[in-house]
């Protein structure tokens, strides 16, 4: 479920995409601060639009300053310094990916997997601590998401909405101050978010979960019978998936249009409107 | 002048799309045209029959650009068996409304729309879809059920529309045209 969050970069403004990048480089830094080189390899892009979603709500003021980058050494970039957001979001998403090391540890218990796990885990446990309210909450969404697929359900609404909850839970964690009727709606644009990524994992995770023989919610909810051929079996299914995927897309896009324009950045509205929506054709066709 | 129901003024049916409706309106504007009925008696009735058609087109655009998103239905027109649960959804009480539902033994079509509607509120949309598509089915002739079910499952290219009226190119189309400005470009210059 990590990195399905992207922009549709042709139709971003030159200014944007160096904002957009800038804020890649913003966290990724903020963690080789605070928490060392090792755990920079998590960096993944829904970060990044959580952050800068976070932030368009907060209307923070952004301060940029120019870096070399190691893996391109050549260029000088440019990050967002001094955001409180980017450093909450560093701290979250290295919680996220650690939980995720934990849940294929349980899943398959492999060498890599579980030395992975070993190298992450007391990150994971000082940031666990230092938010403890919030990863409690996100540890409930987990362990609800956990017997779901163990019982194999086969209501895909119930599944997706144990990780929209997270999504919905990062950005209320931060929004906690703002006022009420905009910490409703961005909770909602949140959670229909949330609601397309575990979908659009799910669809794509098909084959391998076949392969694996592991719970699929695409599975239990169109009845797939073991040994059926498994592209008739996605083709069967296409129409009612694509309704899946695009039914959270229009209801945060409905919501995004109500909120007042101040709130608006074009780019939290380019990966509204463009990039998830490039993203699920994309995932609809199989590319990857 | 009030209107009882726009829909039946233009004699078109709930779910007709929007275009359907344009074509009727704009028959019945042209039928009652005052220009029609110069030296006739019937210019009086006429002129009201035209207001009519208009008020009711009015109705029916602003009433659809209202409820864009979400499932808005006519409180006062509504004679069904489960009013408390359609207060609780006004009022925006889905939990009351769902645990009403739940309670129920009445199954009907109506008992599976409102259902979908609560669904549909708490973002539970491919349930949304199964209730309305199940209510459809018991009560083809409802046209509150049949404008549920139809919405929802042109959800796809509703979004589809938002986006490219947004500009959207999907990233292929612009490497051909880019091609073929580079095509006629080589040419001209020979």
């Amino acid at each position: 479920m990590i990195g399905y969050i992207k922009i549709y970069s042709p139709e971003l403004r030159m200014k944007e995409y160096v904002k957009y990048n800038a804020y890649y480089c913003g966290i990724c830094h903020s963690i080789r601060n605070r928490w060392g080189q090792i755990p920079r390899l998590t960096l993944n892009y829904d970060c990044v639009f959580l952050a800068l979603f976070i932030d368009s709500i907060l209307k923070l003021p952004q301060e940029y300053s120019d870096f070399r980058c190691i893996v391109h050494p050549v260029v000088k970039k440019k990050k967002v310094v001094q955001s409180s957001t980017v450093d909450y979001i560093a701290d979250i998403n290295i919680y996220l990916s650690y939980m995720k090391l934990l849940d294929n540890v349980h899943d398959e218990n492999n060498i890599i997997h579980s030395s992975t796990e070993r190298i992450m885990r007391g990150y994971g446990k000082k940031i666990k601590y230092k938010y403890d309210d919030l990863t409690e909450k996100i540890d409930t969404h987990l362990k609800e998401m956990d017997k779901l697929e163990k019982e194999k359900c086969d209501n895909i609404d119930e599944v997706a909405e144990c990780y929209a909850e997270i999504i919905k839970d990062i950005c209320l964690y931060k929004l906690n101050d703002t006022e009420e009727q905009l910490k409703n709606i961005a909770g909602k644009i949140a959670y229909n978010i949330g609601k397309w990524v575990y979908s659009a994992d799910a669809f794509d995770d098909i084959e391998k979960d076949i392969s694996k023989n592991m719970y699929n919610p695409y599975l239990t909810r169109f009845n797939y019978e073991k040994g059926n051929d498994i592209s008739a079996f996605k083709n069967e299914i296409k129409e009612r998936t694509s309704f899946i995927l695009y039914a959270p897309l229009k209801a945060a896009a409905d919501i995004y249009e109500d909120m007042e324009d101040e709130y608006k950045d074009p780019i939290v509205k380019n990966i509204i409107y463009e990039g998830l929506y490039d993203r699920t054709l994309k995932i609809l066709n199989g590319e990857k | 002048m009030a209107i009882t129901d726009p829909y039946k003024v233009l004699g078109v049916n709930r779910n007709d799309s929007e275009e359907t409706i344009k074509k009727a309106y704009r028959e019945l504007v042209k039928k009652y045209h005052p220009d029609k009925y110069l030296d006739s008696d019937l210019k009086d009735l006429a002129n009201e029959k035209l207001q009519e058609v208009n008020e009711a087109y009015d109705n029916i655009v602003k009433n659809r650009k209202n409820k864009d998103y979400g499932y808005t239905y006519d409180e006062g027109s509504y004679k069904g068996s489960f009013t408390e649960v359609r207060q609780n959804i006004a009022k925006g009480d889905y939990a009351s409304a769902d645990n009403i539902l739940r309670n129920s033994t009445n199954r009907n079509a109506e008992w599976h729309y409102l259902r979908g509607v609560v669904f549909q509120k708490q973002g539970w949309y491919d349930q949304a879809y199964s209730y309305f598509e199940k209510a459809h089915m018991m009560d083809p002739s409802n046209s509150e059920y049949a404008t549920a079910y139809s919405q929802t499952r042109s959800t796809a290219n509703a979004y589809r529309s938002n986006v490219y009226s947004r500009g959207y190119n999907s990233a292929d189309d612009d490497f051909c045209r880019l091609c073929q400005c580079m095509l006629c470009a080589s040419l001209c210059c020979r």
